[in-house]
């Protein structure tokens, strides 16, 4: 009996020694992995933040985008807020790469999936905060400009493009996520089609009179005098 | 800026020293330059016979054998002088020349070496240049003792407006100095001058692209130097420039306010304006129509469409009263000239607090421009130049009088929003 | 587009607005819970909009901090928490490309006693050079004439050093041993490091605790004219490495005795007005011109080349030295009823606080500040009126962290709370919630867009930097009036030092014919004529006039 104890025992043993020795070379390179993710993400929130500042990126995106930095919603600064998400973002991608060499078959799918969509979130939060400082920059230059061409649809025409700039990025961001693709292209495609062909017909009638006065200054020769003045 | 020493005709005359330069800037001018050459050569033989004299031509890289014409209506006196070209990405200039920073520069440096007492630029696009203009030009820095020579055009109603409206009164206003195109691409200067506007730090900058001009004008009028006008008669180009006025605006504008911001310690101390002898008789002008329909149009749709952006940088008392002017029927439609002076007070005060883009604050200025030139038009309709510059007086001095708005502003800034 | 006006001035520190700031409490850019010179590069842009001239820092230097870096363990380094001298190169860089100057600390009198020179005297045998270094005695009985100066901290000026087996000399604490000036070898090394910092591009030092370089028996060790030849020698050194370079006395005396420091021109090239800042807040609380007046007017004239620098607070306490024992009493009765607050002989309370968060007088006595002839120094944080704490020892309570905006630490540091060097001011009133830099910027009417258009505005004219002063004597003592001219430019200043609205009658005869214009609001008033010119003035009003003819 005591020999089948032994036998058994051993096995056991045997058993967890090889469980254990099959395990610890994932926990080895977990632990490795960690870390290197660690250093990897401070580094690379380092470079990131280095580089904004030296492209004086806050300065720049006040000017650009937002009204100046008081406008900034966050008392973080905006390079520090990019250096930030880029950091903790690499730390979460490096500890679920590491929780699958743990081969911990749970995690390991979660991470997986997870790993898959985590990019595209963030892509499409850029590309989200991007589009939406890009329609309002745009529309204002489009208001701007038709004013400025004396376009009579002028408000309409920057509607327009803001609203195209939204859509398009909405469509871009749900794209990214992966929402409802089919329909997403259908529901695009309408949108689009519609916007565009609202803004020409707003357009066409609203600039009626002012595509029938170019086209009349582009036929009648001279131009009036008017277009003489010298401005400088 | 040694590279712009380089020339390729005229090595010998380097070492050569002389007592008058002229300056010719030019870009795709054969057809024009030859003239402008002689003219000039014509001058200073008439004129200046006793002096040594150089013709300094920077040339902004033409492609049709401008620099063959000149040589070939030259009698020697030519020197061309090279310059680094401006980046790629430069806008095109109001003026529509590409670098012309870097050109001045390059004649301003060569006049300094050459040891010229007097030196003059002269574009050579013109064809409206006579011998005289040499006379007018220099005549007053080698004989009269003054420092800067800034032309004086005759120009109708529908020429200048930008000058006549914003650049020469706020100008005035500012520095003191009743100089009637400070902006002009022609002027002549002394050689303590010269040294002085070699020694600014704007050369170099971006906007100097468009802005040289007028920068040198307001370098001369801040620092102790003596000016004068020389009357030359009418300016008439045969260069095309781009003409979308809100671009042209921006341009001219932006150059102004710039300036003005980095100034401030000069302009906010100096009071009263002075006038400045005009050298040589101002001949009469022919009036001419202009069709200000257009303009009212303009300036209709802008208030409408534009208005949530003017109240960025325009307090709501201005703002009402552009409401007023808008309802207005087209022949009784009258900027005040106080009005007029603090919507453009308050958007360079807008410019340097950069409330806005700076490109969308001044581009969204067109309309209001656009409103201002029809009311301006609308009072010296058909009038001749003794009375276009008597009204532009009673502008400069509503300016000169609102003054105290934009000191006050500047100095105590409150955002409207 | 930067361009910047008197960039080649030699005199450029007649202009300036110095800004005197702690690195270690202006702002962390490493998270260690320690301001350093990476947070500093970052907040540069807002000293710039500020419109301050000259960055004044406190001792960076390697340092075991037990008087807040005044006890230097090395001079030509940088303290570790602070940062790199690679750091400090680039914070250099920026703020010079910003057109903001840079003054830093010259600790001459004493070192910590764990610098080496230190360390290596005392094991040193008596009469060597290297023991030279110190001051050293058998008896604590020698230059019995000299007073303690941190009477509540220190009971004499000898310590007894049972390495050496001597007394050494300290005028400060007593783990700062005073350097031997009757050394050259001493002088030398100074001047080594007075080129180790001018190389870096530094552009002016803060010259410390200057008036007790040398000792003499029988004497009170301060002020003596060996002290002197030795700054002399300094200066020298200074001026042989180029123009635009500035010394400031630290010299906390009597402005007859300051104006020695001034030299004919060839020693310091500014001091401090130790006596004038008191009494700024004495004829506030007086609501009387007259302790002001009367100091300004005993202020001997200095050569023209120098410059007084003014303050209202600074890293210390409000020093009550050099006024009179009534004085003293009436303004610890008057600003500090409260045992707390006092330490020394003076007043630990940051500028806000004193005044009792009263905005008026905020603006009154700073306006009174930029004002008068000198150069105005001011101390980080008062610019928002930012609150002290009291209940931390020595002169901390005025030295915690910048209040950048509502978030954890106020914005200063990303470190876990406890981990700051200091805890931040958090009480209902002045905490970094209420008063906070991004707070101020985003309303136009708070005390830091008041700062930076008064700054903006006094930089237009020069007349407040290099112009000559005479005071008016209206019949109403609460009325401040004096008269700023520099050549054609004339400013009259009139401030009101009390709560009520006052009445004031100024002789301008002698500038009959000119119009005041307010400078605030380029306002133009009634002509002066030959009679009395009245002007009424609001609570803790004041006007800056420019006298146009």
């Amino acid at each position: 009996m005591w020999e089948r104890v032994d036998r058994i025992l051993r096995q056991a043993t045997g058993h967890i020694a090889e469980r254990v020795a099959e395990f610890l070379p994932g926990v080895v390179v977990a632990l490795i992995l960690v870390f290197l993710t660690f250093v990897v993400a401070a580094l690379a929130r380092l470079a990131v933040a280095r580089a904004l500042r030296a492209v004086e990126f806050d300065r720049r995106a006040g000017q650009l985008g937002l009204m100046g930095p008081p406008a900034w919603p966050s008392s973080t600064s905006a390079s520090q807020m990019m250096a930030r998400a880029v950091y903790w973002t690499l730390l979460i991608l490096g500890l679920l790469v590491s929780l699958t060499a743990l081969n911990a078959t749970m995690p390991s799918r979660l991470a997986l999936s997870v790993f898959g969509y985590v990019p595209h979130l963030l892509a499409a939060l850029l590309i989200l905060t991007g589009g939406a400082i890009a329609a309002q920059f745009l529309a204002r230059s489009v208001l701007i400009g038709a004013v400025n061409m004396r376009m009579q649809s002028a408000r309409l025409l920057s509607l327009a493009v803001k609203w195209l700039v939204l859509l398009v990025t909405i469509a871009m961001v749900l794209d990214h996520l992966g929402i409802g693709r089919t329909i997403l292209f259908l529901a695009f495609g309408i949108l689009f089609g519609g916007v565009v062909l609202a803004a020409a017909l707003a357009l066409g009638l609203g600039a009626k009179d002012a595509v029938a006065r170019a086209l009349e200054r582009q036929v009648r020769e001279p131009p009036p005098a008017e277009d003489k003045v010298d401005h400088v | 800026m040694d590279s712009t020493g380089s020339n390729s005709s005229a090595e010998p005359a380097r070492a050569a020293r002389a007592d008058i330069v002229v300056g010719l800037t030019s870009y795709n001018d054969a057809r024009t330059i030859g003239a402008v050459v002689r003219a000039v050569e014509g001058g200073l033989s008439r004129y200046f016979e006793s002096s040594a004299a150089r013709i300094v031509l920077a040339d902004a890289r033409s492609a049709d054998g401008t620099r063959e014409a000149a040589r070939a209506a030259s009698s020697g006196a030519l020197i061309e002088v090279d310059y680094p070209s401006p980046k790629a990405f430069a806008a095109v200039s109001y003026h529509g020349y590409p670098g012309r920073p870097a050109a001045l520069r390059a004649i301003l440096e060569a006049a300094q070496r050459l040891g010229a007492r007097g030196c003059a630029v002269l574009d050579t696009a013109l064809v409206s240049v006579t011998p005289e203009w040499i006379e007018r030009l220099i005549g007053p820095v080698l004989t009269g003792g003054f420092d800067y020579v800034s032309p004086y055009f005759a120009r109708r109603v529908n020429e200048g407006a930008i000058t006549k409206g914003i650049v020469y009164p706020m100008f005035r206003a500012l520095y003191g100095a009743r100089l009637r195109q400070p902006a002009a691409a022609e002027f002549g200067c002394s050689a303590r001058l010269v040294a002085h506007h070699l020694d600014q730090d704007f050369w170099d900058l971006e906007q100097a692209e468009t802005g040289i001009d007028l920068w040198l004008a307001v370098a001369a009028a801040c620092g102790e130097f003596r000016i004068c006008e020389a009357s030359l008669g009418a300016r008439a180009t045969s260069r095309d420039t781009p003409s979308d006025l809100s671009t042209t605006l921006a341009q001219v504008v932006g150059a102004l306010f710039a300036d003005v911001e980095h100034r401030v310690e000069i302009w906010q101390r100096t009071r009263k304006s002075i006038p400045v002898p005009v050298a040589g008789a101002v001949p009469e002008i022919a009036p001419a129509p202009v069709n200000v329909e257009g303009l009212i149009e303009a300036f209709r749709l802008g208030y409408r469409e534009l208005r949530d952006i003017w109240t960025w940088v325009l307090p709501p008392r201005t703002i009402i009263e552009l409401g007023r002017l808008v309802e207005m029927p087209p022949d009784r439609l009258r900027f005040d000239d106080r009005l007029w002076a603090n919507i453009i007070y308050d958007f360079a005060l807008g410019y340097s607090l950069r409330v806005l883009p700076q490109e969308h604050l001044l581009r969204s200025l067109t309309p209001l421009y656009s409103g201002w030139l029809a009311s301006f038009v609308g009072q010296v309709d058909g009038a001749g130049l003794g009375e276009i510059e008597q009204r532009v007086e009673e502008l400069c001095l509503g300016f000169e009088a609102e003054k105290r708005y934009l000191i006050a502003r500047w100095r105590w800034p409150e955002r409207l929003r | 587009m930067r361009r910047h006006a008197n960039a080649n001035d030699p005199l450029w520190y007649k202009d300036a607005v110095i800004y005197e700031l702690p690195v270690k409490s202006f702002c962390d850019g490493n998270g260690d819970g320690i301001g350093d010179f990476r947070g500093l590069i970052e907040k540069l842009d807002y000293l710039e909009n500020l419109g301050v001239t000259c960055l004044w820092l406190l001792p960076f230097f390697p340092s075991p901090l037990k008087d807040d870096g005044y006890d230097i363990a090395d001079y030509t380094n940088v303290h570790p928490s602070y940062g790199t001298l690679e750091d400090f190169t680039k914070f250099l860089h920026a703020a010079h490309e910003r057109g903001l100057r840079v003054a830093v600390e010259l600790v001459l009198n004493h070192t910590s006693d764990q610098h080496p020179w230190f360390q290596r005297a005392r094991s040193a045998a008596p009469g060597s050079p290297e023991r030279d270094y110190y001051v050293w005695s058998d008896t604590d009985q020698k230059y019995k004439d000299a007073r303690v100066i941190f009477p509540d901290g220190e009971e004499s000026n000898w310590t007894w050093d049972p390495v050496a087996g001597a007394h050494y000399w300290h005028r400060f604490f007593h783990h700062q041993p005073d350097l031997n000036y009757d050394n050259p070898a001493v002088v030398r090394e100074m001047l080594r490091v007075l080129d180790f910092w001018l190389d870096l591009g530094v552009d002016g030092f803060r010259l410390d605790a200057v008036p007790y370089l040398v000792e003499r028996e029988g004497t009170s060790c301060e002020n003596l004219s060996e002290t002197h030849a030795v700054i002399g020698t300094i200066r020298a050194h200074v001026d042989a490495a180029g123009p635009g370079r500035m010394l400031l006395a630290d010299a906390n005396q009597l402005p007859a005795d300051v104006r020695a420091y001034f030299g004919e021109g060839d020693e310091c090239h500014m001091a401090y007005h130790f006596p004038v800042m008191p009494r700024m807040f004495m004829a506030l609380h007086l609501e009387d011109r007259d302790p002001v007046v009367e100091v300004m007017e005993r202020t001997p004239s200095i050569p023209e080349t120098c410059q007084w620098a003014l303050f209202l607070r600074n890293h210390d306490e409000l020093t009550l030295e050099t006024v009179t024992a009534d004085e003293r009493d009436y303004m610890y009765l008057a600003y500090s009823a409260d045992q707390q607050g006092r330490l020394n002989a003076g007043i630990r309370r940051r500028l806000a606080p004193l005044v009792r968060n009263n905005r008026r007088r905020i603006e009154l006595l700073n306006a009174i500040l930029f004002s008068l002839p000198g150069t105005p120094v001011i101390y980080y944080g008062d610019e928002i009126g930012m609150g002290d704490n009291v209940y931390l020892g020595d002169r901390n309570g005025v030295r915690t962290p910048m209040h950048w905006n509502g978030d954890r630490n106020g914005g200063f540091s990303r470190a876990d709370p406890p981990r700051l060097y200091s805890p931040v001011i958090m009480d209902a009133v002045y905490g970094y919630q209420a008063v906070n830099v991004e707070a101020q910027e985003s309303d136009g009417a708070s005390l830091l867009h008041w700062m930076r258009n008064m700054i903006r505005l006094r930089g237009l004219f020069r007349v407040f930097g290099r112009g000559s002063v005479e005071f008016l004597r209206p019949a109403n003592r609460k009325v401040l009036a004096y008269v700023r001219s520099l050549e054609d430019d004339v400013v009259l200043c009139v401030a009101n030092l009390s709560r009520t609205a006052q009445p004031a009658e100024l002789d301008l005869t002698s500038f009959a014919g000119a119009t005041p214009v307010e400078m605030l609001g380029y306002t133009e008033f009634p002509p002066i004529t030959a009679a009395p010119y009245f002007l009424t003035l609001g609570p803790y009003g004041f006007y800056w006039f420019e006298l146009q003819r």
